[in-house]
């Protein structure tokens, strides 16, 4: 083994030590930057050399530079972002949703509701008075634009959400592309060393995928990567099948799952932000409905007995109320007649009753306490409190699904970042141990100089 | 072992942070507006109550004031009844006077004038209206009870207004009843009026003296409108007594379940707060700590 030998020996450590420090830059400078998984050196021993009967090493070489990873935590903490994505974005619009039975300016279909009948009660004071029946006439189209009001703030709810889900469909197959173009840039790549940016990128995006529509992963051999929906593959061997948007027969989204097999509908066993949206676009289904059958419950009840009665001219009383079918609450309106006339409200109980006469505005109160309304008998008042109270238990509880979905995603992160992510102390280590590597190896190089110097002295 | 990236820690403190703020303004809300619940999932399970509540509250509020317009009304019929009153005493006094033959003939004219006059305004009592609506007119209140002769003009059904749940009070009378049951006090009247102007009859001061029964009839009857009046007006009253003691109940009641405890929230806002500003050095203070630092 020659001193020329030697400083190349040296010569190799001072390469790796310096490509370990650029290694440890790389991950310092990218400490904050999302999704970087941390880098490693590691170095081997070179082929040894047998000289003169003796093995005698090269030097060290780079063995690997490794992308910090592990698998079944990231596969883990995908389901866990979709499942907080969901929860998250059913919260978000539950709570809008909420904002409009929130009641605080006293405006809401339960205080409307509460008013109508109060006018009706103050009515029976005096039955003749003009101004009192005018009163309960705005209180009913109060009561009216109130319902109206709610159901069109539903509606545009849930066609925001039915906009967003669209719209997303559309940004996710180009994100499923981005993936697999990247999935073929890596598996056509030779130099493992080099798909450690590229499996970075990938996995961003996947974690998006499971923000927005959340996928399962499933990671194999050779850096692989297989994504699920519903059970179906939706990105398998570097190919990505293609979703589609559209809606029911009842304007309910659907998404669909393209392939050369055919389609399938995966709308039941999507997660992620358009999952929660879906969530809550049934609840807000849901809501309508209940807005549906109390108008028609109670326009039905209030026009057959105001049919019953007799207006103030003594003519039989039409209808109070009017609705059609299907869009009983957008279309829920105060007969128009007796919107302009309220002495056409039938009040009394037959048609030669004296002006004051208030018999049938009595049984038109009784329905307050009439058991007419949803399926467990109750009251008009109560129904619409029962819709309030599902707003507030959907909302309260898709806030602490939120909260909790938030958690267990925040917990799985920290564990899988401290594995893959950035730690400046132990980079800071890591710094200092190829720094002193690099100045070893330096030294080596410096005394195998001084050495050559003096065997030149030697030989002059 | 298991170390914290530089990415993770940031984050989690700025979830920390953002759940702290979160909670802050939720307490600043509620110390604005006093209230703990101001949406329906603020207390889901409660919604149901705090809508009874309020329900019954407004429902309260409206019956005290029909109880109020009632008394207003049956105020006015007593006075008028009262009035009524004092007009047959009179009457009877007249008949009482007259039913002995010591008077001449323009006494009796004087008296017979006097007894028109009670008429008149007697059957002006019955036509007793309070902003175009008549008292005594059943529930047709919209046009006089009765006419110049005291014929009855109104209807049989007596109006009446909810205070209460299940309760009513007559915010009017049946005039034909009230003044015409037992005994006619117009007929009564005009009668007497006839006899003292019947200058012609010789049996007059008989007839007069045959009349005092009924005379007394009317003041039994007043009597007993009077008493049927009164009873409605304390109905009226009580029911307004117990809208308003209702109504400072389901106040407090509703208060007990919406409003916001100042000192509570107060304290965990001031809480709160130290620890916002605790989380935030810390931030600050991590942001600078590694081996960096010291190398």
């Amino acid at each position: 083994m020659s001193l020329l030998s030697t400083l190349s020996v040296a010569q190799s450590g001072l390469q790796a030590a310096s490509s370990a420090i650029s290694v440890v830059g790389n991950n310092v400078a990218n400490a904050s930057t999302e999704g970087y998984h941390a880098k490693s050196l590691s170095t081997s021993t070179a082929t040894s050399v047998l000289q003169s009967g003796s093995w005698f090493g090269t030097g060290t070489q780079i063995a690997s530079i490794a992308r910090a990873s592990d698998n079944l935590l990231s596969e883990q903490l995908v389901d866990a972002q979709g499942d907080e994505a969901r929860h998250s974005a059913a919260s978000q619009i539950l709570s809008v949703v909420e904002a409009e039975f929130s009641e605080t300016d006293a405006s809401g279909v339960a205080t409307a509701l509460s008013e109508f009948f109060d006018a009706l009660e103050a009515l029976t004071a005096d039955p003749a008075d003009n101004a009192l029946r005018m009163d309960a006439v705005y209180a009913a189209d109060a009561l009216t634009a109130s319902v109206q009001d709610a159901h069109s703030y539903l509606q545009s709810s849930a066609d925001d959400a039915k906009g967003v889900i669209e719209n997303q469909i559309s940004s996710i197959n180009e994100t499923l592309e981005q993936i697999a173009s990247l999935q073929q840039a890596i598996s056509n790549d030779a130099d493992t060393n080099g798909q450690g940016d590229l499996l970075d990128q990938r996995d961003a995006l996947i974690s998006e995928l499971a923000d927005s529509i959340g996928v399962s992963v499933e990671y194999g051999e050779d850096n692989e990567v297989t994504l699920f929906l519903d059970g179906h593959a939706i990105l398998n061997d570097g190919e990505a099948r293609t979703l589609s948007y559209g809606e029911d027969s009842d304007g309910n989204p659907t998404i669909s799952l393209s392939s050369g097999e055919g389609s399938y509908e995966v709308t039941d066993g999507v997660g992620g932000s358009i999952g929660g949206q879906l969530d809550a676009l049934a609840v807000i289904d849901a809501l309508q409905s209940d807005l549906d059958s109390f108008v028609s419950n109670l326009a039905d009840a209030f026009n057959a007995q105001h049919a019953s009665g007799y207006d103030a001219n003594g003519s039989a009383g039409g209808d109070l109320f009017s609705y059609t079918s299907g869009s009983e609450a957008a279309s829920f309106q105060v007969s128009a007649s007796i919107l302009d006339d309220a002495s056409l409200l039938a009040l009394a109980g037959d048609a030669s009753a004296a002006a004051g006469d208030g018999d049938n505005l009595s049984a038109m109160i009784d329905i307050q306490d009439q058991g007419i309304f949803g399926s467990a008998s109750q009251t008009a008042e109560e129904f619409v409190s029962s819709i309030y109270a599902t707003v507030g238990q959907e909302a309260s509880a898709a806030a602490a699904s939120a909260d909790s979905a938030a958690a267990t995603a925040s917990d799985l992160d920290a564990l899988h970042s401290a594995i893959t992510g950035v730690n400046l102390d132990d980079e800071a280590v890591a710094l200092i141990q190829w720094q002193a590597a690099y100045q070893a190896a330096a030294r080596v190089i410096s005394v195998t100089d001084e050495l050559l110097g003096e065997l030149m002295e030697i030989a002059r | 072992m298991i170390s914290t990236s530089y990415s993770s820690s940031l984050s989690s403190m700025n979830q920390a942070v953002n759940k702290l703020a979160s909670q802050i303004a939720d307490l600043q809300e509620q110390a604005t507006t006093g209230l703990a619940v101001t949406k329906p999932s603020d207390a889901p399970e409660q919604i149901e109550q705090i809508h009874r509540l309020s329900s019954e509250l407004a429902d309260q509020e409206t019956w005290t004031d029909n109880a109020g317009r009632a008394t207003s009304y049956l105020d006015v019929a007593e006075t008028a009844l009262s009035a009524m009153s004092d007009l047959i005493s009179r009457a009877t006094e007249l008949a009482t006077q007259f039913s002995s033959e010591t008077y001449t003939s323009e006494d009796r004219a004087d008296a017979a004038a006097e007894a028109e006059a009670i008429l008149s305004q007697l059957v002006g009592l019955a036509n007793t209206e309070v902003g175009g609506r008549y008292i005594f007119a059943g529930t047709a209140y919209d046009s006089a009870a009765f006419d110049d002769d005291g014929n009855y003009l109104g209807s049989s059904d007596t109006p009446s207004t909810m205070v209460g749940s299940d309760q009513e009070v007559a915010t009017g009378f049946d005039g034909s009843e009230l003044l015409q049951g037992d005994v006619d006090i117009f007929a009564t009247v005009s009668a007497l009026a006839d006899l003292l102007a019947d200058t012609s009859n010789a049996d007059a001061a008989d007839d007069i003296a045959a009349l005092l029964g009924d005379f007394s009839d009317c003041t039994d009857q007043l009597s007993g409108a009077r008493y049927d009046v009164a009873v409605e007006f304390n109905k009226a009253e009580d029911a307004m007594q117990l809208a308003e003691s209702m109504e400072t109940t389901l106040a407090t009641s509703l208060d007990d379940l919406t409003a916001a405890d100042s000192v509570e929230v107060y304290t965990r806002l001031a809480e709160l707060q130290t620890t916002y500003q605790a989380v935030l050095q810390i931030m600050g203070a991590s942001s600078g700590t590694n081996l960096f630092s010291y190398i």
